[in-house]
């Protein structure tokens, strides 16, 4: 039972207002963990922090015991984490294939010399991202620039780069915002997909029915902070969490 | 071909130049670099200051050697890509769109007056001269065939830049900057050196505005602020957005466009005696009148790049010039 | 000591001008989050408006009416003309929107006026000693115009119905809107008043300087920037005192430099403040006043 993350008392204030405050947990590898807490209690920042989008003003994390506070978000992303944000961001004018081309993740063609020098072919990278393309059902729009997909397409464009990135661990900034109970089954299976290769998931949701159905345990944040660490079934009842929770409940069916 | 023409082709040649300079920052990066006329300016003065020898009071300026043209133009285009470094380093950072554009326009408008104030540098308002038919001696060629030479080698320049920068447009760096063009945060989400990149991408547009520069010094024999005032500048700006951002070919096109049909068209403008600036200046204000239409009505260009791969094409279907298999496009905003 | 203390009261004569120009340009961010690069040119319109008054009468309020009214229908019109022409594209599409239209208007006064200066005749009368300053009676009329000016303003904003939708527009547009604030109408308004305040500090900067040309108020659009960013972009009170630190800034270098790299030094300023302090000198983490 690794230990693939661990972040330790982890702080950040914008002006006056503590949005993460001495927030600290452990992630075990092959793991999906779901973290969850009402709005305003600093889910988004701690990603923020860990991916290397914000810097905290104190604390600190560790990836595969590789320290993450302090790098660029570049650096940590090709350490092995990729992180999503709560609307889908694809390459508008990029094509659908490559999109998922430059999702790969493999930096060494593009430099400038290569580039024009010899054209370069990526052959059978160009197979692999048709393959996934595939099986979320994007084949036929691999050549569509990925502006004109439809937001459902979009969401599932956004899986098929995370499944070409092969991320180490993966964070989930709410993935299931304005989707429909199809896409969404699409999605846990995916996940699922996820996990079988390798990868460690982390879900940041408010739709409890879906971390329910999706998550070996969750962590709940409130106010900044880790109040509770542990299986969803545990926690539903806990008071701390109920209290956080009061008036925040939002049961997708 | 008459005289004339050869002037205004080469001219012109020279002008798509820095338009493929240009697109490579502002359209494929997606920066409104305000600089980029800079470094072109920088590329002509120095390529003279290196050519022409030392400068005789009460004319001043830097340097004053008396190298062979294309060492000096080399040298020129080295010495502007490290300005550009500087320049690139600071701005880059942090800023984009309305920040970065301000920066960069203090910058060039700093140049500019540091150029015109310190005339030890470049002799100020007058300018650096002296450099005539450069090469024409070591090739042998007599006054009327020089200007068929000079054409010569400003069509292969780009011709030759053009294929090459093609190619890099279709390339992974090219899909790269376009992505972090539409979404940097993503880029940097998987695993792409944001501020590296388009660094990378800066150079190399001021790389090719200090070779256009270089190119301009041997058409013009000289160089001074009138060079490049901002009307100047703006009508390259036009010339590249009329053509197409993105798109190589259809930067050529543009810049064709727009350069030939107004020097065609304000020729035929009328003299008002005691105001010899009339006809540049009615020149620029259609130059100012179609940089905001175009950018109101078709901010993508003549000829839009085809988004996708073999997507849908927006606009008019002209195979000739929109790029070959181009992983992506500019179609949107500048 | 005397030379910095003189130096010192010009840097207030220019900083007077100077506020005027940056307040100007704020306001039109403020309610439109448009950079206004044609922001000069309603200076030099307000400049060439009172040359052209000057000619007929030696009155100079008559010519600063010219100039102020000049700049509010130049205002007006640039705002229907092209700014409301780009709404809804992003910010950097009007900017450069805006610097065509500099260019074009900057070309027609060359047609209008040809590219040399023209010449402004007001006696500066003589310099008298105010304390440790010196000033002509021209500079203490242009700092008390400059303080009347902003005084107004800044009752407008703070005391009038107006003035607080103006305010509320700059806050949140949509808000503003759906509150039932004639959205389109205060920025036309304001639009107009920023644009008088500019024809204004172009008459008071050409009679300060004596001269003016088709491209004096695109040159002076930099500085006007600097101080306007140096104060924070969109913020009234913020940008009267970065208008006051760049003007001393630029009158103290000037006075132990070679005044003509003005704009070098201006530059300086823009890009340290950019780097290091893009929402000005006052930043708080808070929304803009």
């Amino acid at each position: 039972m690794t230990v693939i993350l661990r972040a330790e008392a982890l702080n950040k204030s914008f002006g006056g207002v503590r949005a993460v405050n001495g927030c600290s947990f452990t992630l075990r590898e092959g793991s999906v963990t779901g973290l969850i807490g009402p709005n305003g209690a600093g889910k988004s920042t701690a990603i923020d922090l860990l991916s290397g989008f914000q810097r905290p003003d104190s604390g600190s994390a560790f990836l595969d015991g590789v320290p993450l506070i302090g790098k660029a978000p570049h650096d940590i992303s090709r350490l092995g984490l990729i992180r999503t944000f709560q609307s889908p961001r694809e390459w508008a004018s990029l094509s659908v294939l490559d999109n998922l081309l430059l999702a790969m993740r493999e930096y060494g063609r593009e430099s400038i010399w290569r580039g024009v020098l010899r054209p370069v072919r990526e052959a059978p990278q160009r197979v692999r991202a048709r393959e996934i393309l595939d099986r979320f059902g994007l084949g036929s729009l691999i050549n569509a620039p990925a502006g004109t997909l439809s937001g459902g397409q979009k969401r599932l464009l956004e899986f098929a780069r995370i499944a070409a990135a092969g991320p180490r661990l993966l964070i989930l900034d709410e993935p299931m915002g304005g989707v429909n109970p199809v896409l969404g089954e699409r999605i846990h299976q995916a996940i699922g997909d996820f996990v079988a290769h390798g990868s460690t998931v982390v879900v940041v949701e408010h739709n409890l029915r879906f971390i329910e159905e999706t998550c070996d345990e969750v962590i709940v944040m409130s106010l900044g902070a880790v109040i509770a660490q542990g299986p969803y079934a545990a926690l539903r009842n806990d008071p701390q969490v109920v209290d956080a929770y009061l008036g925040e409940v939002q049961d997708h069916v | 071909m008459s005289a004339y023409w050869i002037t205004v082709l080469t001219q012109t040649c020279i002008f798509a130049i820095m338009g493929l300079g240009l697109n490579v920052v502002w359209g494929w990066s997606g920066d409104f670099d305000l600089a980029f006329y800079g470094y072109v300016a920088l590329g002509a003065y120095l390529t003279i200051v290196l050519t022409v020898g030392k400068p005789l009071p009460p004319i001043q300026y830097i340097l004053g050697y008396t190298l062979p043209y294309p060492l000096a133009v080399a040298i020129a285009v080295a010495v502007v890509t490290g300005v550009a470094a500087v320049i690139g380093a600071v701005a880059l950072r942090n800023l984009r769109a309305i920040y970065f554009a301000i920066t960069t326009l203090g910058a060039i408008s700093v140049l500019y007056v540091v150029v015109q104030v310190y005339t030890p540098l470049f002799n100020g308002f007058n300018g650096v001269a002296g450099l005539v038919t450069p090469m024409a001696g070591t090739l042998g060629l007599s006054y009327d065939s020089y200007g068929y030479f000079f054409l010569g080698l400003c069509a292969t320049s780009l011709l030759v830049l053009a294929v090459m920068l093609s190619r890099l447009s279709a390339s992974p760096f090219g899909r790269l900057l376009r992505a972090i063009r539409d979404d940097e945060d993503a880029a940097a989400a998987f695993g792409r050196r944001v501020y590296r990149s388009k660094l990378k991408a800066y150079l190399l547009s001021a790389a090719i505005a200090g070779f256009a520069g270089g190119l301009f010094a041997g058409f013009l024999g000289s160089f001074n602020p009138t060079a490049w005032s901002p009307q100047e500048v703006l009508t390259l700006y036009a010339g590249v957005l009329v053509g197409g951002r993105g798109n190589v070919r259809g930067v050529i096109l543009g810049i064709f466009v727009v350069y030939i049909a107004f020097i065609e068209l304000t020729r035929f403008l009328p003299e008002i005696p005691g105001n010899g600036a009339f006809a540049p200046a009615v020149r620029q204000v259609l130059i100012g009148l179609l940089i905001i239409g175009m950018l109101k009505f078709r901010p993508q260009g003549i000829v839009p790049e085809p988004l996708g791969l073999d997507g849908p094409r927006p606009g008019i279907r002209w195979r000739f010039w929109q790029d070959p298999r181009t992983a992506s496009a500019a179609g949107g905003e500048p | 000591m005397e030379t910095l203390l003189l130096t010192i009261g010009f840097g207030l004569v220019t900083a007077s001008i100077l506020a005027l120009s940056a307040v100007s340009f704020t306001l039109q961010y403020a309610v439109s989050r448009v950079a206004n690069l044609a922001h000069g040119e309603f200076l030099a319109l307000g400049a060439y408006a009172a040359y052209l008054v000057q000619k007929g009468t030696p009155n100079v309020a008559a010519a600063a009416l010219a100039a102020a009214l000049t700049g509010g229908v130049a205002g007006l019109t640039v705002n229907f003309a092209l700014i409301e022409r780009f709404a809804g594209r992003p910010a950097i599409v009007t900017f450069i929107a805006t610097l065509g239209l500099s260019l074009v208007l900057q070309n027609v006064l060359v047609v209008g006026f040809g590219a040399a200066n023209v010449a402004y005749t007001i006696s500066q009368g003589s310099p008298h000693k105010v304390g440790p300053f010196q000033w002509t009676s021209a500079d203490i009329m242009v700092m008390v115009a400059a303080l009347t000016v902003v005084a107004l303003l800044f009752l407008l904003l703070r005391a009038t119905t107006f003035g607080t939708s103006l305010r509320a527009i700059a806050d949140n547009r949509e808000l503003a809107r759906v509150s039932g604030i004639p959205v389109r109408r205060v920025i036309a308004q304001t639009w107009f008043i920023a644009g008088m305040v500019a024809g204004f500090a172009g008459f008071v900067l050409a009679e300060t300087v004596g001269t003016f040309g088709p491209t004096s108020g695109f040159s002076y659009l930099l500085i006007t920037i600097t101080a306007t960013v140096a104060g924070g972009l969109g913020r009234p009170y913020g940008t009267l005192t970065g208008a006051l630190v760049v003007g001393m800034v630029l009158e103290l270098a000037g006075a132990y430099t070679n005044s003509s790299y003005e704009l070098a030094f201006a530059f300086a300023v823009l890009v340290l403040l950019v780097l290091f302090r893009p929402n000005g000198l006052f930043a708080f983490r808070g929304a803009p006043a």
